[in-house]
C-alpha cells in the first residue's frame, strides 16, 4: 500500500494565481445606495446644527462653536462618503473554477477566498433598501466562517449561487429559494482558470493538471 | 473478533428501545433545576434567608422535592433510545414528545464521562457531537458502560465506512490513501500514559501562580476569611493610624519586611503548586492516550473519568506550548484542536511523544522553519509604543509626578529591544503537507496545520503594510486558525495560491 514517500518543493510561480485575474465590480446601485446614505446623514447633521444654533442664539449664546462643530461633523461625513466611494470601487469578487474570492477595504485591504468544496450553506438576503435598488447580498457559509458579498445585482447573486451549488458539497435543503433557470447570467462571467502547469510534484501525491472537480455530493454508506 | 462481528454485537446491544438506568432520574431532575437558571435560584435563596417568609412556606419544600422527583421520573420514562437501521433515534420530552433522529455516520464523536456516582454503579454519561451544517449536541445521562461503548464503536464504524466510500468515489489516487489504509488496523497502540510521578512534574511545570487561580472565587469573601483566621491586622493597623494620627506606629525593620515578602512568595508558590497538583491529579489521573483503528482516545480523571475520542482527520491544528519550567523538565503541553467542543490536550508531552503525534496527524516530515517575519514588525511595535509613551508622558508631566513622568519614554527603547528579540525568535516554514510556525519567546509555542484543513484563506494588508509591500495571511480551519502576521506581499499571495491549490486538488476531506 505504502509507496516511497516523496516531498519535493513546489514552484509556486507555476500555480494559478488569484491576483492575475480581474475582479468583477459590484452593481453601480450599491454605490448609489451608499452615497444616498451619506447624503441622508449629512442632511441630518446639517439640520441638527441649524436647530442647535437657533436654540443657542435664542438663549443669547455664541453660535460660532456650534457652527464649527457642525462643519467638522459635515466634513467627516463627506470624508467618509469619499472613502466609501473608493471602497466600493475597490470591492469586487472573482469566481474561478474551484473557488470564490472577495476583496474589500479602503486603507487596509483584504482578499478572502473560499474554495467551493468548503461551502456548506449558501443564502441570498435582500433587505428593504436592497429590494428597492435591485440588489442582493450573497452569503457563503463554511465550517470556518462566512463570506458575505453585498451589492450584487439579483441576477448576479442568483447565478453565483447556482455556480456555488453546482460545485459545492451543499445540501439542497439549505436553500431558501428554488433554483433559477438559465444557469449563468452574463454579469458574473466565471473566469476559467488556466490549466495548472504541472508543478514538479510526485505524481502519486497530488493530482496532475487539470484539477479533478471536487465532490458534488456526499456519498452515502449505501454506495 | 472481526470488524463485522463487533459491529453486529454492538448493534444487537442497541437494537431494542432502551431506557437509561433509573439512576438517571437524579440527573434528569438536576437538569430541571438547572433549567430554572442559577439567577432564579440565587433570588430564591436570598428570599429564603431573609426570613421574611412564614414558616409554613418551608412546608412546601417536600412538595418541591417530590415534584422534581416525579418530573425526573416522567423524563426518565419517556426518554428512550434505539439504533434503528443506520440511525440513532432518541425520543424524549415530558409534555410533548420530541423525536431526534441522528444518522450514525454524522456522529462525529461519542465521549464517555463517569462521575463518582457513575463509577460506583458501573454507568456512564454519553456525549454525542454531530458537527455539520446543523450542529446537534446532546448527552445521555446514565447508561451501562458496555452499552455506551457499543454505541461509541458503532458510530465510529459508520463514520469510517462513510469516509472510505466517499474517498473511494472522489479520487483514486488521493493523498490520503495511506491514512485510509492505516485505519484498517485494529490494534490499539498506547501513545501516552501518565503516572503519579509524571503528574507531579506536570504540576510543577506551571507558573508558580497558576494554582492560586483556583482560589480566585475566595477573593470575594477575602475580608470575612481574613477576620476568621485572624489576619485582619492590616485593617486594624489602618484603623489605628486613621483613628489617631498622633499615635506613633512602631517602625518595622527593613530586614523583617524583606524576609516577610520572601516567605510570602515561598508559601504562595508552595500553596499554588500543591493546588495545581491536586487539580492535575483530579483531572489527569491515570491519563492514557491510545490510538485505535478509529482514531485517538484520551481517558483520564480520578473522580470524574472522561473518555474523549476523535478520528485523526478531525484534528485541525496542532499546537504546543512550553514555559521555561516545562522546558527545564523537558516537557510541553500539546493541544490538538479538533472539530467540536473538546480538544485533545496532552499535558507533559515529551519530544518523542510529540513526534509520534505529529507523524499520526500529518503526513511526511515537517517543514524547515527557516522563514522569518518582516523586520517591519519592530518598526510597528516601536511606533505604537512611542505613541502610547508620548501620550503617557504628556499626561504624567502635568500630574504631581512632574518631570519624572518623562521616564515613561523609556518604554520605547525597551519595546525596541523586546520587539527585536521577539522577531529574531519567530520562524515559519511550509511543505506541501504542513505549514508551521514557531515562536521562542518566554513561552515557546509551535503551531502546525495541514493546508487542506483551510476553510478560507485571507490576505490582508493594513495601511502600514501597504506602504511596505507586506501582508498578513489568515487561514481559518473549522476549529482554530493559523496566522502569519507580517510577510512580504509576494510571499503571502504565493502562500495563498499554494494553499488553495492544495485544498482544490486533493480528494481528502478536511474532516
Amino acid at each position: 500500500m505504502s509507496t516511497e514517500f516523496l516531498n519535493p518543493a513546489i514552484d509556486v510561480g507555476d500555480l494559478p494565481q488569484v491576483d492575475q485575474h480581474a475582479f468583477e465590480p459590484l452593481h453601480p446601485n450599491f454605490l448609489r445606495a451608499k452615497m444616498a446614505g451619506a447624503a441622508l446623514t449629512a442632511a441630518v447633521v446639517a439640520a441638527i446644527t441649524v436647530v442647535v444654533a437657533i436654540f443657542v442664539q435664542s438663549e443669547g449664546g455664541r453660535t460660532t462653536v456650534v457652527v464649527v462643530a457642525g462643519l467638522v461633523a459635515l466634513f467627516l461625513v463627506v470624508l467618509s462618503a469619499v472613502l466609501q466611494r473608493v471602497a466600493v470601487r475597490y470591492m469586487g469578487y472573482l469566481v474561478r473554477e474551484h473557488d470564490l474570492s472577495y476583496r474589500y477595504g479602503v486603507l487596509s485591504r483584504t482578499t478572502q477566498t473560499i474554495p467551493f468544496s468548503r461551502v456548506q450553506h449558501v443564502s441570498i438576503d435582500r433587505g428593504p433598501v436592497e429590494r428597492r435598488l435591485g440588489l442582493a447580498t450573497l452569503r457563503l457559509r463554511s465550517a470556518g466562517g462566512v463570506i458575505a458579498i453585498a451589492g450584487l445585482s439579483v441576477d448576479a447573486a442568483t447565478s453565483l449561487r447556482e455556480v456555488v451549488v453546482a460545485r459545492a458539497d451543499v445540501e439542497p435543503e439549505d436553500f431558501d429559494e428554488p433554483a433559477a433557470p438559465g444557469g449563468l447570467a452574463p454579469s458574473p462571467p466565471p473566469v476559467s482558470p488556466p490549466p495548472i502547469a504541472p508543478p514538479p510534484i510526485a505524481p502519486s501525491s497530488i493530482t496532475p493538471s487539470p484539477i479533478t472537480p471536487p465532490p458534488t455530493a456526499p456519498s452515502s454508506i449505501d454506495d | 473478533m472481526t470488524d463485522l462481528e463487533t459491529s453486529d454485537t454492538d448493534r444487537a446491544a442497541l437494537s431494542e428501545p432502551s431506557r437509561q438506568s433509573p439512576l438517571a432520574v437524579v440527573f434528569l431532575a438536576w437538569r430541571v433545576v438547572r433549567g430554572i437558571s442559577v439567577v432564579n435560584l440565587i433570588v430564591l435563596g436570598a428570599v429564603l434567608t431573609t426570613n421574611q417568609l412564614p414558616v409554613s412556606a418551608f412546608a412546601l419544600a417536600p412538595l418541591v422535592v417530590g415534584g422534581l422527583g416525579i418530573l425526573g421520573l416522567i423524563s426518565w420514562w419517556r426518554y428512550t433510545f434505539v439504533v434503528d437501521g443506520d440511525e440513532l433515534v432518541v425520543s424524549r420530552g415530558v409534555v410533548s414528545q420530541n423525536r431526534l433522529v441522528i444518522p450514525l455516520d454524522r456522529v462525529q464523536s461519542v465521549s464517555l464521562e463517569q462521575g463518582l456516582l457513575h463509577r460506583a454503579t458501573g454507568l456512564t454519561r454519553v456525549g454525542l457531537d454531530t458537527a455539520g451544517s446543523a450542529e446537534v449536541e446532546f448527552s445521555i445521562d446514565a447508561i451501562p458502560l458496555d452499552q455506551a461503548e457499543s454505541l461509541q464503536r458503532l458510530a465510529a464504524d459508520y463514520r469510517r465506512r462513510s469516509e472510505r466510500s466517499r474517498d473511494a468515489t472522489v479520487e483514486q489516487h488521493a493523498v490520503g490513501s495511506d491514512q485510509i489504509g492505516s485505519q484498517e488496523h485494529e490494534e490499539t497502540e498506547v501513545l501516552v500514559t501518565r503516572n503519579f510521578g509524571q503528574l507531579v512534574r506536570i504540576a510543577f511545570g506551571h507558573w508558580p501562580w497558576a494554582g492560586l487561580v483556583l482560589l480566585a472565587p475566595l477573593l470575594a469573601a477575602a475580608d470575612d476569611i481574613a477576620e476568621l483566621i485572624g489576619l485582619d491586622f492590616l485593617n486594624r493597623l489602618e484603623e489605628q493610624v486613621g483613628g489617631s494620627p498622633d499615635t506613633a506606629v512602631p517602625s518595622i525593620p527593613i530586614g523583617l519586611i524583606v524576609a516577610g515578602v520572601v516567605l510570602a512568595i515561598a508559601v504562595g508558590a508552595i500553596l499554588s503548586w500543591s493546588l495545581q497538583l491536586v487539580r492535575q491529579v483530579l483531572t489527569d489521573w491515570d491519563l492514557t492516550v491510545t490510538r485505535t483503528g478509529r482514531g485517538l482516545r484520551r481517558v483520564a480523571g480520578l473522580t470524574n473519568r472522561t473518555s474523549v475520542g476523535s478520528s485523526l482527520d478531525r484534528v485541525q491544528v496542532l499546537r504546543t506550548s512550553a514555559i521555561p519550567m516545562q522546558r527545564w523538565l523537558g516537557i510541553a503541553r500539546l493541544n490538538m484542536v479538533t472539530v467540536g467542543d473538546t480538544n485533545l490536550v496532552v499535558p507533559g508531552t515529551t519530544q518523542s511523544e510529540l513526534e509520534r503525534f505529529r507523524e499520526l496527524v500529518f503526513e511526511g516530515p515537517g517543514p524547515d522553519l527557516d522563514r522569518r517575519l518582516s523586520p517591519a514588525m519592530v518598526v510597528l511595535a516601536v511606533r505604537n509604543a512611542a505613541v502610547v509613551a508620548v501620550l503617557a508622558t504628556v499626561f504624567l508631566v502635568q500630574s504631581p509626578v512632574g518631570w519624572w513622568g518623562a521616564l515613561a519614554l523609556l518604554a520605547v527603547p525597551i519595546e525596541f529591544v523586546m520587539a527585536r528579540w521577539r522577531l529574531r525568535r519567530q520562524r515559519w516554514g511550509l511543505t506541501t503537507n504542513r505549514l508551521g510556525r514557531v515562536s521562542r519567546f518566554v513561552t515557546h509555542r509551535t503551531e502546525e496545520i495541514d493546508p487542506i484543513k483551510a476553510q478560507s484563506v485571507t490576505v490582508r494588508q493594513s495601511f502600514f503594510q501597504r506602504r511596505r509591500d507586506l501582508a498578513s495571511v489568515h487561514i481559518r480551519a473549522a476549529e482554530g486558525r493559523f496566522e502569519l502576521p507580517m510577510i512580504p506581499l509576494a510571499e503571502a499571495t504565493a502562500l495563498r495560491d499554494l494553499i488553495l491549490y492544495r485544498v482544490e486538488s486533493t480528494g481528502r476531506s478536511w474532516m
